[in-house]
């Protein structure tokens, strides 16, 4: 039974009357990824700043690996938590080299040894007197890392670390990073608002909206199960369509699909869509009509509007050829389970 | 585009929200401890002026509210105005030239333009009524061509000459700080979307600029409440003047702090005004430096941009150093005794050296918590410091005589009073330039550390000292040349027999002796030339106030 | 990093230099120290009156302080300093500087002042007059002669003088002699005068320089002055310097007698050799130096004027006694009711 290396419990914070958390609760097992996903301004910057130490909250308790560091009680500062961050835009000191860089968060007597560790585990062995300003994008960050693993942190906070990576770097930094924390075993809360980078990293997948921390779950959860409209939206694509429950299945315009989770038979409900799970046909007496595709190489990306008037999008090979304009038939694929939410 | 514009904003506030470092935690004891005793320091004069001006009675409205008065008033509204507005006209496009075009001798005119900042406004007084009075040295010049007199240079449009001339330079260091930091790609964008290169410059450029713009601004406008030398050499009445002559007149501390009051109001108009001006931008880059920006090329407009800067220079450093070489040679060829101890300019040098020591140590707890801890105490610290800078020396040097004099007898008339002096006098030079470098500073950086197991304290002194270090010697060298030139408050407070070259010049001046004025007057500006290269060379740097 | 560690030795060099060059004399204590000390505050000029304190140094073995700075800002000072005031002397430019600490002065003794003529010091004993010096009309040589410049002060409101004289309104000189002038010709007389030459529009300076330097290049055509200013321009510009003193033939405020002068704080604790240094300053030696170098009138018998000033004796100078001279609230006050003064 591994242990909880934190713990936050109904967590709030609010700056000048706007609320940033709200009432936020999240678990981390010792050794565990938790990527924190969402748009930008949704708060999760402000949870990993927390967590830090670095803002108080108004409301719920911190704990890190059962110690309560905030809340109403407790207050641990910063330089006590063992909380090691990197910032997305690395904050490496200026004035100091590499090595220095490295051993500043060290007690005197290990650090050289511990410095050569860090090193070695990020790939720089050579560079621990260059200065900051000399070292490319990708060298600052994985100095950046080395520095904050350098005293072995309880729990390690990135705040989007790939972000100011070109993107062909970024594929291959991720993997690389990934191996080192790995490697450390290290207790890791991640922010981004890039899906892939979430669903990647993540041994779990928090996915926050304004504040609120909608859905904490494995990677695959999240995408097939998605606990609320906006996760689907935001993880993957996703359309709504109307539907009405019966039994065990939902009907909707355009056929019908087995449902995930119980309704009541009757309940008008918003049934999830993924673009895989639409099928098309050029049928001139089709229930739907593609208004436009964006080629994807080996996909089209069909823009469908169905008699209702509502939008799906389907994801067909790249050798089915609709033109706009074309009236297409439309099956689903009644092996997936319908996600559903209660319409309003 | 909607939703770009919504995703931006989203960002921006996010950026301010997190951008501010750990504003929400307390600033450490090491941090307030010593900028209470800055504001100790720094209510030392308020608190006597009020101490003074309650001790009047009934007599202080009769002086008051004299139509006297507000005629004052209007004079000295007239001339901070005046002298911001031109100082403004002159330092835009010489700070443009300067940094963003290929004028030639740029870099010579860089370090000469910040020169009058070390001339002594008295001196400047002195000669501008030698250059330009009725029957000044131009008026000789011009006597062949039939000119009999000069029109009169008293008055406001003298006072208004020399203080411009010896103020501009605060306008100008931080404009041409602030040009080089611009980045060059919103002017690109705003060309390319179609704008022409002046719409450009009032729609992007100024608006960046705005905020050094009224920092400078402060500055001077805070100056020419304060400036004494010039406003009396050129018999134009403002309000220092005004207190001065209670003092001389009547001797009588009563009404002259009560008119002193009045001062310490305007200067609190123009740091709310500043602030507002400044808005909330509080800007640095996230990552790395500004791509430096392609230089303008001036083409065919190259000797005339270049003949606009040489007048400048012209009329504030090459005349002056002209008129007193003038003095200092005939005084030779006279054989006048012209001696100086040593012991002269290096009192000078001390004295400001030690200010701008204590003065770089005191801004720093001041920049911290108004940059890294905005609250309404530290913002109410950091606009105090001003208020020093607003009064005339001899309010502040007569405030630490009371206070010295019977409450702390032992540090009185040492050398250390005179310091503490030259510090409340000049301390926001130093505030402001370590602040800008402070803002230049990702508060990320400063954040790592703690999370790195520092306490704040140990944080300020790994990381955030080290940081500042360009914006407080940068700081500290704009003290120690102002304080060089500081007249009133040496003279009162300066251990007895303390000489420096400005009291020098100044005793000398008064009894009209102006070959022996032109020698100090002429060293101290030597001397100050050195750190004034510095204040330079660091902005070459993109560094420094 | 290498340009700054250079610039940065400069200011530290000139410290260090400093440092060793300060290291020598530090400020004596007061009160246990063997060679007596004495402190004088001066708003004279260090280079008129040095030579003479330091003659006094040399003969007696005290040793010597002094502040220079202005009047007004030093008896500021003085008063603001109250009961600790460090100073033992006040040597004042003029009598209204003296009388705005006579209630911080002591007593001086009969022997000290004795020698001095009664007009020439304070009727209470407070303070003693050191050197004289006459009001003058000082006249550009190039645009007038004596014979063209009226008998008495009140001539001047003719407004055949527009524009062309100065003025220092705000100098204590100026105004000491406004006070002669309320004492001879009472308030009325001198508020017309004032009013007179308001209307004749004087330039305004700060000093007694200033308008000798402005009658010298012509800015101006005569000026109110004290007599002595005149004989350094002279000295420094060669007698080719167009200007020159003219003593008013009528007598009247416009030819006052004024003196510098100096008292004893009440809070000195050095009463004793503050007195024998004021002894010093009234003995014929002190007095000789005055008459010879700073071109003063001696205030004591015996001691002959410098042979390019009008002798004392010639001088039609009013009887107004010196202590009438100090209390210049009435005259501030007039010259602010009129508009001269701010």
């Amino acid at each position: 039974m591994t242990r909880l290396a934190l713990r936050c419990s109904g967590l709030a914070k609010s700056f000048n009357g706007t609320a940033a958390v709200r009432n936020v609760s999240v678990d981390v097992e010792e050794g565990r990824f938790l990527a924190l996903l969402g748009p930008s301004g949704c708060g999760k910057t402000t949870l990993l700043r927390l967590i830090a130490g670095f803002e108080t909250p108004d409301a719920g308790t911190i704990e890190i690996l059962g110690k309560a560091v905030a809340g109403p009680a407790a207050w641990v500062p910063p330089e006590k938590r063992r909380v090691g961050i990197v910032f997305q835009d690395y904050a490496l000191f200026p004035h100091m080299d590499v090595a220095r860089n490295i051993a500043y968060g060290l007690p005197g007597e290990k650090a050289a040894h511990r410095v050569s560790e860090m090193l070695s585990l990020v790939g720089l062995g050579g560079f621990a007197r260059r200065m900051p300003h000399e070292l490319s994008g990708g060298e600052q960050q994985r100095v950046a890392i080395a520095r904050a693993l350098a005293p072995a942190p309880d729990v390690l906070l990135l705040d989007e670390p790939f972000s100011s990576l070109d993107a062909d770097l970024r594929a291959r930094v991720r993997a690389d990073i990934k191996t080192i924390l790995t490697t450390a075993r290290s207790t890791v809360i991640f922010v981004t608002h890039d899906q892939e980078e979430a669903l990647f990293m993540g041994d779990r997948v928090g996915v926050m909206n304004s504040g609120r921390l909608e859905q904490v779950a494995a990677p695959q959860e999240i995408f097939h199960c998605p606990a609320t409209p906006f996760v689907a939206q935001f993880v993957g694509i996703a359309d709504f369509i109307d539907g009405e429950t019966a039994g065990s299945q939902v009907l909707t315009e355009v056929g019908q699909l087995p449902l995930r989770c119980e309704f009541p038979p009757g309940t008008k409900v918003r049934v999830m869509l993924r673009p895989d799970v639409v099928a098309l046909r050029a049928d001139p007496a089709g229930a739907g009509e593609v208004v436009g595709r964006v080629f994807q190489g080996i996909h089209y990306l069909y823009h469908v509007r169905l008699g209702s008037g509502a939008m799906i999008r389907s994801l067909q090979h790249h050798d089915r050829d609709y033109p706009a304009g074309t009236r297409v038939a439309i099956t689903l694929d009644e092996s997936h389970q319908a996600v559903c939410f209660p319409s309003h | 585009m909607e939703v770009a514009v919504a995703r931006s904003q989203a960002l921006s506030d996010v950026a301010g929200r997190t951008r501010g470092g750990s504003r929400h935690s307390r600033p450490p004891a090491s941090l307030w401890l010593p900028a209470a005793l800055v504001a100790v320091a720094v209510a030392i004069p308020l608190v006597y002026l009020l101490l003074r001006a309650f001790g009047a009675g009934g007599e202080i409205w009769d002086l008051l509210l004299r139509r006297r008065t507000l005629e004052i008033l209007g004079r000295t509204v007239a001339l901070a105005g005046t002298v911001t507005t031109l100082c403004a006209l002159i330092t835009l496009p010489l700070a443009w030239l300067i940094v963003r075009t290929d004028m030639p001798l740029r870099r010579t005119c860089r370090v000469l333009s910040a020169l009058p900042l070390v001339i002594p406004s008295y001196v400047a007084g002195l000669v501008v009524v030698a250059a330009l009075g009725p029957r000044g040295a131009l008026q000789q010049l011009l006597a062949p061509l039939g000119v009999e007199r000069l029109p009169e240079i008293y008055g406001f449009p003298g006072a208004t000459l020399t203080v411009t001339m010896v103020a501009f330079p605060y306008m100008l260091l931080t404009l041409m700080a602030s040009m080089r930091g611009l980045d060059p790609c919103l002017e690109e964008a705003s060309r390319s979307m179609g704008c022409s290169p002046w719409r450009t410059f009032w729609r992007v450029v100024f608006p960046q600029l705005r905020p050094a713009l009224a920092a400078g601004g402060l500055l001077v406008a805070l100056y020419s409440l304060r400036d004494f030398g010039a406003v009396s050499l050129l018999k134009y009445e403002t309000f220092t003047w005004a207190i001065y002559l209670q003092y001389q007149t009547s001797f009588d501390r009563v009404l002259a702090a009560a008119l002193a009051v009045i001062p310490v109001l305007i200067a609190v108009i123009f740091l709310v005004v500043e602030m507002r001006t400044r808005g909330r931008s509080r800007y640095h880059r996230a990552t790395g430096t500004a791509r430096p920006s392609a230089l303008v090329r001036l083409g065919q407009w190259k000797l005339l941009a270049l003949s606009f800067c040489s007048l400048v220079i012209l009329l504030s450093v090459a005349l002056p150093v002209a008129v007193l070489g003038y003095w200092l040679g005939k005084g030779f060829s006279n054989a006048e005794p012209l001696r100086l101890a040593w012991s002269t300019v290096a009192n000078s040098g001390y004295a400001s050296a030690l200010a701008a020591a204590v003065a770089a140590v005191a801004a720093i707890p001041v920049a911290i918590l108004s940059v890294r801890h905005s609250s309404k105490p530290s913002v109410l610290l950091e606009r105090a410091t001003y208020v020093g800078f607003a009064l005339p020396g001899i309010v502040i040097a007569l405030a630490l005589v009371f206070f010295a004099a019977n409450y702390a007898p032992v540090v009185y008339q040492t050398l250390g009073l005179l310091v503490v002096a030259y510090v409340i006098l000049f301390l926001p030079q130093a505030v402001g330039s370590a602040e800008s470098s402070l803002r230049q500073v990702n508060p990320h950086i400063e954040d790592a550390a703690r999370s790195l197991g520092s306490s704040p304290t140990k944080v300020i002194r790994t990381i955030t000292v080290p940081l500042l270090r360009p914006g407080i010697v940068a700081g500290a060298a704009l003290v120690f040349l102002t304080a060089m030139k500081e007249l009133p408050a040496t003279l009162i407070l300066g251990p007895i027999g303390f000489k420096t070259l400005a009291t020098s010049a100044w005793s000398a001046a008064s009894e009209g002796l102006f070959a022996s004025a032109a020698l100090p007057a002429l060293l101290l500006l030597l001397v100050s030339s050195a750190p004034m290269a510095f204040l330079t060379l660091s902005q070459r740097k993109g560094e420094g106030l | 990093m290498r340009e700054w560690t250079l610039v940065l030795a400069v200011p530290a060099l000139i410290a260090a230099l400093a440092a060793v060059a300060c290291a020598g004399p530090a400020p004596a204590t007061t009160t246990t120290a063997k060679p007596q000390t004495l402190t004088i505050y001066s708003g004279r000029a260090e280079s008129l009156v040095a030579p003479i304190i330091d003659q006094f140094s040399k003969a007696t073995g005290v040793k010597v302080q002094v502040r220079y700075g202005g009047t007004s800002e030093l008896a500021a000072t003085i008063l603001e300093e109250g009961q600790n005031s460090p100073a033992d002397i006040f040597y004042a430019q003029d009598p209204a500087g003296l009388g705005a600490v006579s209630t911080r002065f002591a007593t001086l003794s009969n022997d000290i002042v004795s020698g001095v003529k009664p007009q020439f010091r304070a009727a209470d004993g407070k303070w003693v007059g050191i050197s004289g010096r006459a009001r003058v009309v000082v006249y550009n040589t190039q645009k007038l002669s004596e014979a063209n410049l009226p008998a008495d002060i009140w001539d001047f409101t003719d407004p055949k003088w527009k524009g062309r004289l100065g003025w220092a309104p705000t100098n204590g000189s100026f105004q000491a002699m406004v006070t002669a002038m309320q004492a001879l010709w009472g308030d009325g007389k001198t508020r017309d005068w004032l009013t007179a030459m308001k209307a004749n529009n004087p330039k305004v300076y700060s000093n007694n320089t200033g308008i000798v330097t402005a009658v010298g290049n012509g800015e101006i055509d005569a000026g109110f002055v004290n007599h002595y200013y005149l004989f350094s321009f002279l000295q420094e510009k060669g007698e080719a310097f167009p200007a020159r003193n003219y003593h008013l033939r009528g007598g009247g405020p416009g030819a006052t007698i004024l003196v510098s002068g100096a008292g004893i704080l009440e809070t000195s604790k050095n009463k004793e050799v503050a007195a024998r240094f004021l002894s010093f300053m009234l003995s014929p030696v002190a007095q000789q130096y005055f008459a010879g170098k700073t071109y003063e009138y001696p205030v004591i018998d015996g001691v002959g004027t410098h042979r390019v000033l009008k002798p004392l004796a010639e001088i039609n100078a009013p009887q107004v006694s010196m202590a009438q001279m100090a209390d210049l609230k009435k005259t501030l006050d007039l010259l602010r009711v009129t508009g001269v003064t701010p």
